[in-house]
Parts: structure tokens; sequence; C-alpha cells
């Protein structure tokens, strides 16, 4: 049975579907090999949830780190990422993306405007066996970009909302500024935005863009994949549509799907995921397009009830993209000064964790009334903390907005959250005692090196422990965010998606979170998303040019 | 500090463009981004507006302070607060008759972020004050065309 139609309406070898990071990636790789190659994007913007991220890539055994005198290897970098997967990531795949980062990235550099530097992040769990700190940091940032480079194109290139600034990682460390934002120099970043610069996840897009529209491709956008054309059980192209009609587009070489997650879509949540993700982080056109597809061939699925946690909070009255603007708590929630607590007042988490790890916690249902235990969930910090460090956009010593609560005593301010009084105030008084004796007891806050990261090292005796003592205090409501669900086909080692026989489906290939990713359910460190987006975007375009 | 100025000349006699631009509520509504206002007296008012900084768009509040309003010369002078946005600037409106039946309508606005990261939020505002102001006058223009048709 084929749905072959009689003409197509745009043929080439290699149709990649999606613009983030592994879509643009595998079309400059497709084009580099030799393939003709078309793109298309759902939203009207190129970029993806690539750009609304830091633009990290988390890369073992790359060759800045060489140049760096930094040493890892394989075998260390494989153990750490054993200890990631827990056993539920095919061991050749993660093999594949420690043996291909490094060149993929080299390639990259090599051939198109997009430069990276060695960042100082450790990795998201530096106490495991192989994990590194940051002193010899496996996370590579994106340097600045100018968009003017990108000539009109740059209007058509996705702004990130969150993380817009045209900064670098290194500048970051150097200002002392993760902690501290107000150490930026807010001149000299007004006058590179003046210029035309951008940072993080933007200029990560912005130069693989560049790459793009230097090899003539420039992605069709507001165009979306609906449906893919098969015959005799190989794909050969897709069915899109553009505005109100529907188009053919034949791929002979291979279909890419890089199209995101399903962190969007209602009913795909409520079937695969074991918790809610009422606040998405990532641009509102992921909504599992290339997954339905995946499914409509009866590929296989792994890793369905994963995503990219973040636990956030929401300005009202901010949007983007007509939705709500949530924005991920990093620093709000791991400075000292300041804890995260359920509705009876009590901690439940380490604050400090990796945004993906210490998001587990959130989902937890109390087994007699089925309610989570852990949402809703609060914020609360003190007048310390808001003398010292920022939260969300405001600054040290500025007025504090209606949208946080606050009070002059830790009871006043439960009720008006709606937290148990007794339970809060007690647990304040037990954090206050850790404080004391700089140890977390409870859930190990500021015990590694990840922790400290995120801390403040003028704090002692531990960077992450603060005392909530100092009135008023605050509290800002949580929510569950997500940078993407990471469940979807599984993929061989050339990024081929799998039948539910395990055998590849000719014709098709998939990159990014729209896949079952190669860390599973935990994350490796900065830059775990992207890094191996790339990596198998660049697998799938040179096994499909091939073809 | 990020300021526009628009000029537009309206097919009306300078009376009739005065008296419209008179009364805050015919044009206000024009003002992209306008969700209500609430005038406290005759000088104050309180407008809500909900506007795009870069790819951002929120609610802010400000508190707009009539300093100047000539009747002779056909001018309107304000100035701006933020209520909960730290920013401040101000604006004007000059009539000015060109004929019997043409007036120079003036539109000058400028506003400053404040806060440590006001500088940032210029560079992000200065691009859309220009089309922010041309749209609005020439909203009030096309509005004042056909009441005197």
């Amino acid at each position: 049975m084929t749905n072959k139609p009689e003409k197509w309406d745009m043929e080439t070898d290699v149709l990649v579907i999606g613009t983030g990071a592994a879509g643009l990636t595998s079309a400059i790789v497709a084009k580099d090999n030799g393939a003709a190659v078309l793109v298309i994007e759902k939203s009207g913007l190129v970029g993806g949830t690539t750009s609304a991220s830091g633009g990290a890539v988390w890369a073992p055994c790359n060759h800045h780190m060489t140049e760096k005198g930094i040493d890892d290897s394989r075998e260390e970098a494989l153990v750490y990422c054993k200890q990631i997967t827990k056993g539920r990531v095919p061991e050749e795949l993660v093999e594949k993306y420690i043996d291909t980062v490094p060149e993929m990235l080299k390639f990259m550099e090599d051939t198109t405007p997009l430069k990276f530097e060695v960042a100082t992040m450790p990795d998201y769990h530096p106490q495991f066996e192989g994990g590194h700190d940051g002193k010899d940091s496996r996370t590579l940032g994106p340097l600045t970009f100018n968009k003017m480079e990108l000539g009109d194109s740059m209007a058509k290139l996705r702004p990130n909302p969150t993380m817009g600034l045209p900064l670098t990682f290194a500048e970051m460390d150097e200002w002392d500024s993760i902690c501290k934002p107000q150490n930026v120099d807010f001149e000299l970043i007004a006058q590179r935005m003046g210029e035309g610069l951008c940072g993080f996840g933007e200029a990560l897009m912005a130069a693989l863009y560049k790459g793009c529209l230097d090899r003539d491709i420039d992605p069709i956008v507001n165009t979306r994949a609906l449906e893919l054309v098969v015959d005799d059980g190989k794909v050969i192209g897709i069915i899109a549509r553009q505005e109100d009609k529907e188009i053919y587009i034949s791929a002979s070489k291979g279909v890419i799907l890089a199209s995101g997650g399903f962190e969007w879509n209602e009913e795909l949540k409520n079937t695969f995921l074991p918790g809610e993700i009422t606040h998405p982080n990532s641009p509102p056109y992921n909504e599992g397009d290339g997954l339905k597809m995946a499914m409509s061939v009866n590929a296989k699925l792994g890793n369905m009830t994963e995503h990219w946690g973040w636990v956030s909070m929401s300005i009202p009255g901010e949007e983007v993209d007509g939705r709500p603007l949530s924005r991920g708590s990093l620093t709000e929630r791991a400075l000292p000064h300041v804890i995260i607590v359920n509705k009876k007042g009590k901690r439940f988490v380490n604050e400090a964790a990796s945004y993906n790890d210490m998001f587990k916690p959130f989902w937890e249902v109390n087994e007699n009334t089925l309610e989570y235990k852990n949402l809703p969930s609060w914020h609360v910090f003190d007048q310390q903390f808001h003398d010292k460090y920022a939260f969300l956009t405001v600054m040290p010593g500025e007025d504090v907005p209606d949208y946080i609560l606050q009070a002059d005593t830790i009871k006043e301010l439960a009720e008006k959250a709606g937290i148990d009084p007794e339970g809060l105030a007690n647990e304040v008084e037990k954090f206050n005692g850790y404080v004391e004796k700089g140890e977390d007891p409870d859930f190990n806050r500021g015990k590694d090196v990840f922790d400290h990261y995120w801390g403040d090292a003028d704090n002692k005796p531990n960077p992450s422990l603060g005392y909530i003592k100092k009135p008023p205090f605050y509290a800002m409501q949580n929510y569950c965010g997500s940078l993407g669900t990471k469940g979807g086909p599984r993929t061989s080692t050339d990024a081929q998606v799998l039948h539910m026989s395990g055998v590849p489906i000719p014709g098709l290939y998939a990159a990014g979170n729209v896949t079952a990713v190669v860390s599973g359910p935990s994350y490796f460190g900065a830059g775990g998303t992207i890094g191996p987006a790339m990596t198998f975007g660049y697998l799938a375009a040179r096994h499909a040019a091939k073809q | 500090m990020p300021q526009v100025e628009y000029k537009n000349i309206v097919n009306a006699p300078m009376d009739a463009v005065w008296s419209y631009v008179s009364v805050i509520d015919k044009w206000a509504p024009f003002l992209k981004g306008y969700v209500k206002h609430e005038e406290l007296n005759d000088k104050e008012s309180i407008w809500t507006l909900k506007g795009d900084v870069g790819v951002l768009c929120r609610v802010v509040e400000m508190k707009v302070n009539i300093t100047d309003w000539d009747d002779d010369a056909k001018k309107v002078a304000f100035e701006i607060e933020g209520i909960n946005e730290k920013a401040t600037g101000g604006g004007t409106f000059i009539a000015v008759s060109q004929s019997d039946n043409e007036t120079e309508l003036t539109f000058i606005l400028e506003i400053n972020a404040g806060g440590m990261i006001g500088p940032v939020v210029n560079v992000l505002m200065k691009p859309m004050l220009k089309p922010v102001a041309a749209e609005m006058a020439n909203k009030i223009k096309d509005a004042i065309e056909k009441e005197q048709a």
C-alpha cells in the first residue's frame, strides 16, 4: 500500500523537518555530503527549542578541551554516562555519541561560523565515577554571533525570550555574574545588542542558520509536516500543510525528523507522561508531529515517560508567542537564603541539583489521596536573598512586585500563600540549623561541586546554604515547566528510526527531542540535550546522503 | 533615551484636529497594546498597556501626567512614570495649521527604562517606538478625517 502522489510539489534528496540544532546540523551535513536538501519549519521563525536554551554542548574529549590541556577519555565518559542512563539506553548508542561528538564539533566549527569555547560548568553529577567538575569541564558554550550577518533573514531568527543577552559563559564566569547578574556590564551589553550581537541558544542557531544560508538552504517556514509518504515500506517523502493547502514533498534519500518533543500536546502528554507539564519553557510548536509520524509507521518507542523537567515560575502578564512565558528557576533556587517547600511547608528536594533531576519529586503522588505530594510548591526566601541576588527579573534592592508574596513573618507569609504556617515555620527553623552546620542532612544540598557552582562562593561555610531569617520574607509559586519531552522513536547508531521489530525503517531518520534521547531518564551535563541532538543529526545526514 | 518624532498632515481644519486630540478617550485605544486607562483628575491618568519588549510581551501600568495644555499654541505635553516597571518618559502633541483644511500633527514620544537592565531594555524598545508612534498618528488622522467626511 502507498500514499504516493501522482505528482510531487517539491522534490529533494534529504528533507529535514524542524530548525533547531538537530535540524540545521542535519541540513548542513547532508548538503556537504552531496545531497540536495530542503528544510521545513512549522512556525514562522527559525531556531526551534534550541533558540530558547543556553546553547551549550556537552562533549567529552572535544578538541577545545585538548587545546586547553584538559584530560578526558572515552572510557571515563562511558563509565559516567552508564550511571546516568541507568541501563535504559542501548550501550552502542551511548558509545556512538561519545565517539562522534568530537568529530561532529570539529566539522561544524571548520565549515560554519559556529564557534565554541570551554565553559567552567561541572557535569550534572560530578561525584559519579568518570564525572568532571568545572575545572575540566566537558561543556562548551557558544561564542556570541552577529545577527547582521544573516542579512534580511535576521528577521526569521527566533529570539531567546529569557537568555537573550549577547554574553558568553566565560564572561559570566569572569564577571561572577551567574549568581550576581548585577555584575553584568549592562551598558556594554546594550552596545553589543545595538551592533546586532546575540548570545547563548540564539547565537548557536544564528551561526547554524548562517551556515545553511551559505549553502543556499533557507528553511521554508509556516510549513507543517503532517504525514509520511511510504512506498513499499520505504519513507519517500511527506505531506505537509502550508496555510490551507496540502503539499507533497519527495525525499529520495531520506526524511529527518528534527521537530522537537510533544510538551505542547495535551493528548500525548496525558498518554505518556506520569505527571503534569503545565508551563512548558519551549516555543509552543512542539506538539509531537514527528512522534505521530513515527508511530504511523510502527516505530519502536522509548523513554516516553521522560522530559527535560524544569521547575518554573510565571510573571503575570508576560507572554511570548501569544502564551504565558514560563521562566525556569536556576539560581533562584540554588543560591543561599532560599528553599522550596510544598503546601505542608516541607522541603522535599535538593534545591540546587540539576534542573532535570530536581524536578522528579514534583511528580510524586500520595498513594491515598492520589494528589501530588509536592504541588503546589513555592520558593521561599528572605530579605538577605533580595539584598544580594536577582529573583526572576527583580534585581537586588529593587522594589519587589506584587506577584511575589511578602510578609514580615514566616507564618504570615505561609498564610498568604496557602502553606501550613506551623509546618513552614518549623521547616525554616530546621533549615537554619543546617545552615549553621554547613550541611543539609535531609537532601545533601551544597555537598558537591555542582551545587557550589550555582551557589555563591562568597557565602560561608557553604555556598548553597544561607539562613532564612531576615524579614520581610517572600514566596513565589512554582509550576511544572519543561524544556521538552525526550521520548520518541528509538534510533540506530546512524539515527535511523527503528521499526518495532528492531530493524531500521528505510528512509526515516530522527534526532533531538523527537527521539528516545541518549541520556535516558537523566542528564549528562549542561549541553546534554543539544550535544546529542547535533551529533545524531550529523549521523543521520551522513547516512541519508549516502543512500 | 529612545525618542521618536512622527509628523503627518491631517486633512482637516486645525480646530477639528485640536478638538479631537483634546479628548483622550477618543484616541487612547489607538495606542498599540492599549488595554485601558483611568482618569484620576484633569491632569493625571493611569494607563494599562500590553506591549512588546523585544520578543517578550508584558503588561505595564503607567501614570500619565499632563504638564502643559496650551489651547493657544495647540500643544499638549505629558510626562510618563512607570508604576510596575522602572520607566520614565514624556510626549507632546502639537497641531499647526497648514491651510484651511490641512493641519500638521506632530507626535513626540520618549521613554527611558530605568533600573540595572535599563540600557538593555532601551535598546530593545528603540526600534519599536517609531512604528508605535506612526500607527497611532495615522489612526488619529484617519479618525479625524472620517469625522470630517
